[in-house]
């Protein structure tokens, strides 16, 4: 018979609740050795190196047998100078957007279709099948189909009467753009294949309410799916924003076939490839940290930029 | 002895069709669904166009491989009028391709191995403890995920030639699992999350140690999981080509996707097209039959992140 | 299913090894984060062979006392002891427990056989030995034809008895069930509640039983504890629960339909309730009143209805029509209170339809009084 008891050993305790059980302290004993490995290796083998290009970064060194020179940020400076890091940059910026808004054009405008669609598995398989493909293969691929004098499109131009949409798709001029649209084309599968799955966890009867009230695709998509997407296309944006400054395999294998890329085509990984391991002349190994620097922080204003912007009222569904 | 169930599914015999001698239709959508907008044909109509289209480039590349040289560009859309199934010797034999291949098997697996086994350790407790510690330690591997890899590769490369380990498999295989683990470990633990706690709580009541529990039931449970985080793993590294462009020299020792791009650079004095395609399909064709067999694996861990 | 008509030697297999008493002393658990203790200063002594049946609504701790017994959770106050051991900061394992959970917890990757079996696995038992006792607790369970299947192939009752079993094979000093026929059918409920209150007389292993179901408690357990809000309200015999609830709180839980609760105030040395007969107390109940109000609890059984402008007023809101009995729920206008009492309908011979006024009259020693401040039961 104790009713609304409270004992005094307990009020002593209060707050200061969650006692660790007996099952919890016998798991913890694991957490360590568990853990410790993958920390370790991901220390050492990445966190070190990304710490350590800050360092470099305020150095001049031009590799082995080179004494490092202490710039500070002279390497920096140098860069806002320097016309080839200019480029790179702006290219980089525009991969970011310029891919960034055809991929998410695109993958909305499937995302809308291909679950209206028979057999959208299938379509969603193969939307998808270039995103497992090694860059460099694709960039190979396209070299064919592009050679201005024996490329597939430009052959087929002429073979179907259209020889005067010819170009020199590779040159100068179209290069660059030629890289953007085919850097679009391989990596709008794997964004429409992430838009669909978040469109895959709308309810179906959402659409079966619309369905009621008649409303047409358009409509269906403008009020049910994008707002609901909204969360998905976040974090989808957040991962094109890391992948586009990581690009590199692509443009180096697209731009310089046996030779360097040309100038016009260098992004940001591109330059800190040549700067510190291009053949030509020697490393400038703490120029290209820099850029590395440059853009990890470039990534980082960018996430945070994006999530503001983008992060709503959270939609529960 | 057991109690017999009635068995709760009523069968109840289907509704026919009035009239209903002929088939039943099944699947017949709803009278609301499907209704052909002009709109909606162009739609649609684009969208098998990018599906065609990307299946022709696939063809394409397959087809080019089984050419004979100067056929790759005479006549890049039609059947190869003889079958060069040769390429495939001269691109595994004549330029090392197929060394390559089997620098990358042994490598991709090794790496992805490892990777997923000490991420999926880590992935566990990271799941289950509610702690700031557990939660910072999380947190310290999803940012890596954000660090682009250019930003590792200087330092990384100082540091391997100070080991003397560029140009060494051996070193491409620690930054492997070093660049690998923070998408890893991410993945794994949201799949750990997701299985029930109180099956642990059975476990220990059963008798079973922590490490055993691991072993014994949450790792059976976890397999999906793992399956996913192993798909991903041999996709990027199966493609990656920034570290090993950097890090091996020696022919002998380079990965297939560099390998392709050294095929593809001497291309341009001996014009081995046929071969260089064949070379392609090697690289493609491993994915694809993976694709094939576990693709729906490897598009839910590849939107997995996004989506939860 | 029973054990009378096994051999010995079979029996052996799976009688348990010991039973130990249990008891909780002044057990406390807070939540992280939370400032209101989820189980505070429990005090229960369970014997060595009994089945105690903790019961309560929803949030009441029960789950919460179970999990510290079983090592699942920890505890910030108090002690845990089983038999002379205190168990309190033990690991799960050493505690020798076994439990049922409320979704089972069967392990989906293995088969009805290894998931009885486990714990012996756990234990290096030999293999001959758990084939032998997993069949044996299978035969009993009546899941011999299901031991290759996964839990995912099987019905809801047959998950129930694999967890069942998957306890009994253990031969626990006690056994703990969490809720274990909350999700079957309400058929299938009281079929396995009557085989789950055999099977533990037969096995005579301690055990303690959580439940929400009053009906469960009062049927199946030797002594019934009740909760709320984390706190003992009164553990006592099914029948001395229902006959003399310690407070208004038990008093409301056990039974069906529930007991009224109606105010009355102290006048002279009876409480007069409005529009009936005063209900006399004796010195000792008035000796232990806090104030001047009085709580008089009226089961269906103590009411009894007659015709309009006698007794109690009220209106009849709905017949509920069991069957072999009926109810009435009568709305009661005391003076300045309304209340809801269920009348039972003794010989199902009334011809009163809702919306009809009639009068409602107590029967004086059947009801239940309780002190007005505290809630708690006057003495008798
Ligand atoms: N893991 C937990 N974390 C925080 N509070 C909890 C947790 N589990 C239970 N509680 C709280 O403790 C109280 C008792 O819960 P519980 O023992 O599960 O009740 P019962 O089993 O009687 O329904 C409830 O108020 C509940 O909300
Ligand atoms: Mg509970």
């Amino acid at each position: 018979m104790t009713d609304l008891k409270h004992s005094s050993a307990s009020s002593a305790t209060s707050g200061a609740g969650g006692a660790t059980s007996p099952l919890d302290a016998q798991r913890r004993r694991l957490r360590l050795p568990f853990i410790l490995p993958a920390v370790i290796f991901y220390t050492v083998f990445f966190v070190a190196p990304s710490l350590a290009s800050f360092v470099i970064s305020l150095y001049r060194w031009r590799g082995a047998g080179d004494e490092p020179e202490w710039l500070g940020l002279g390497n920096f400076l140098r860069l806002f100078n320097d016309d080839i890091f200019r480029g790179a940059f702006v290219n980089t910026l525009i991969v970011l957007l310029v891919v960034g808004a055809i991929i998410f054009a695109l993958g909305f405008f499937f995302t809308a279709f291909v679950a209206e669609m028979r057999g959208k598995h299938l379509l969603r398989a193969l939307i998808f099948f270039p995103s497992l493909v090694n860059p460099v293969v694709l960039a190979i691929a396209w070299g064919f189909i592009l050679d201005p004098t024996r490329g597939a499109l430009n052959t087929t131009l002429e073979a179907i009467g259209l020889g005067n949409l010819k170009q020199v798709w590779l040159g100068p001029q179209l290069i660059f753009p030629m890289i953007l649209l085919t850097m679009a084309w391989m990596t709008v599968g794997l964004f429409t294949v992430i838009l669909m799955a978040g469109a895959d966890r709308i309810p179906v009867s959402l659409y079966e309410d619309c369905d009621l009230a008649g409303a047409s695709i358009g409509q269906r998509f403008r009020m049910v799916t994008l707002p609901l997407l909204w969360e998905v296309a976040a974090v989808a944006a957040v991962l094109w924003v890391i992948t586009a400054v990581k690009a590199f395999e692509f443009i180096y294998a697209f731009a310089g076939v046996g030779t360097a890329p040309p100038r016009s085509t260098w992004t940001a990984s591109v330059y800190v490839y040549m700067q510190g391991f291009g053949s030509q002349g020697l490393p400038e190994l703490g120029r290209a940290s820099a850029m590395s620097v440059v853009m990890l922080i470039v990534v980082g204003v960018l996430v945070v930029v994006l999530r503001r912007l983008m992060s709503r009222q959270k939609v529960e569904f | 002895m057991a109690v017999q169930f009635a068995d709760q599914r009523t069968s109840e015999p289907r509704p026919r069709p009035r009239g209903g001698t002929g088939r039943l239709r099944r699947g017949t959508p709803a009278p609301l669904a499907r209704r052909r907008t002009p709109l909606r044909m162009l739609g649609m109509a684009a969208v098998w166009l990018w599906v065609l289209f990307n299946l022709a480039i696939f063809v394409w590349m397959l087809l080019s491989s089984l050419k004979s040289d100067g056929e790759v560009f005479a006549d890049p859309w039609g059947l190869p009028n003889v079958w060069r199934f040769d390429n495939y010797v001269r691109a595994w034999e004549g330029s090392d391709l197929g060394t390559a291949t089997l620098n990358s098997v042994f490598l991709v697996a090794a790496a992805s191995v490892f990777t997923v086994a000490i991420g999926a350790l880590a992935a566990y407790p990271l799941s289950r403890l509610q702690s700031r510690s557990s939660n910072v330690t999380l947190m310290y591997f999803v940012l890596g995920m954000g660090v682009p890899l250019q930003s590792i590769v200087v330092p990384a490369y100082i540091a391997m030639a100070g080991l003397n380990m560029t140009n060494t498999l051996g070193g491409l295989f620690l930054l492997y699992v070093g660049f690998s683990l923070p998408f890893t470990v991410f993945l794994l633990t949201g799949f750990f999350r997701t299985l029930p706690t109180r099956l642990e709580e059975a476990a220990a009541l059963d008798g079973c140690s922590a490490f055993r529990t691991f072993r014994s039931v949450m790792l059976p449970l976890a397999r999906p999981g793992i399956v996913t985080a192993l798909l991903l793993n041999v996709v990027s590294l199966w493609n990656e080509t920034l570290l090993a462009l950097i890090f091996i020299i020696d022919d002998g020792r380079q990965t297939l996707a560099l390998a392709i791009l050294g095929f593809y650079g001497t291309m341009l004095y001996n014009s081995a097209w046929g071969a260089l395609f064949a070379g392609v399909c090697i690289v493609v064709l491993p994915m694809l039959l993976l694709y094939l067999w576990l693709g729906k694996n490897i598009m839910d861990g590849m939107t997995l992140g996004a989506t939860k | 299913m029973s054990i009378d008509n096994m051999t010995d030697e079979v029996a052996a297999l799976i009688e348990p090894t010991g039973v130990d008493a249990v008891s909780f002393r002044g057990a406390t658990r807070y939540y992280p984060k939370s400032d209101v203790a989820a189980l505070d200063g429990f005090d229960l002594e369970v014997s060595a062979g009994e089945f105690m049946v903790l019961v309560g609504p929803s949030g009441s701790g029960k789950s919460t006392a179970l999990r510290m017994l079983a090592g699942l959770e920890g505890v910030d106050a108090g002690s845990i002891h089983i038999g002379d051991v205190d168990v309190t900061h033990l690991p799960p394992i050493q505690r020798d427990i076994a439990m049922v959970f409320q979704d089972y917890a069967l392990y989906p990757h293995m088969t009805v056989a290894e998931n009885i079996g486990f714990h012996l696995k756990v234990a290096k038992v030999s293999r001959a030995e758990i084939t032998a006792r997993v069949n044996v607790t299978a035969e009993m369970l009546g899941l011999t034809p299901y031991l290759g299947r996964r839990p995912a192939a099987l019905s809801g009752g047959q998950r129930q008895r694999v967890a069942m079993g998957r306890a009994i094979i253990r031969r626990p000093k006690v056994f703990l069930m969490d809720e274990p026929l909350s999700n079957l059918d309400a058929k299938l409920r009281t079929q396995t509640r009557n085989e789950i209150a055999r099977l533990q007389r037969d096995l005579g292993i301690t055990t303690i039983y959580v439940t929400h179901d009053q009906v469960e408690a009062m049927t199946m357990g030797d002594r019934v504890a009740v909760l709320r809000d984390g706190a003992l309200q009164q553990c006592d015999r099914p029948k001395r629960l229902y006959q003399r609830p310690a407070n208004t709180f038990v008093a409301t839980f056990m039974g069906t339909p529930s007991m009224a609760l109606l105010d009355a105030h102290l006048d002279g040395e009876a409480a007069a309730l409005p529009g009936h007969a005063p209900i006399a107390l004796t010195r000792e109940q008035r000796a232990a009143l806090t104030g001047g109000h009085v709580i008089v609890g009226v089961r269906p059984d103590a009411v009894s209805v007659v015709p309009a402008g006698q007794g109690i007023p009220g209106t009849v809101e709905v017949i509920e029509e069991l069957g072999n009995e009926s109810f009435l729920y009568v709305r009661a206008e005391l003076a300045g209170q309304s209340a809801t009492i269920a009348v039972q309908d003794r010989d199902g011979v009334m011809e009163i339809a809702p919306g009809a006024m009639v009068g409602l009259r107590v029967s004086p020693d059947m009801v239940h009084l309780f002190d007005g401040g505290t809630g708690l039961r006057l003495p008798d």
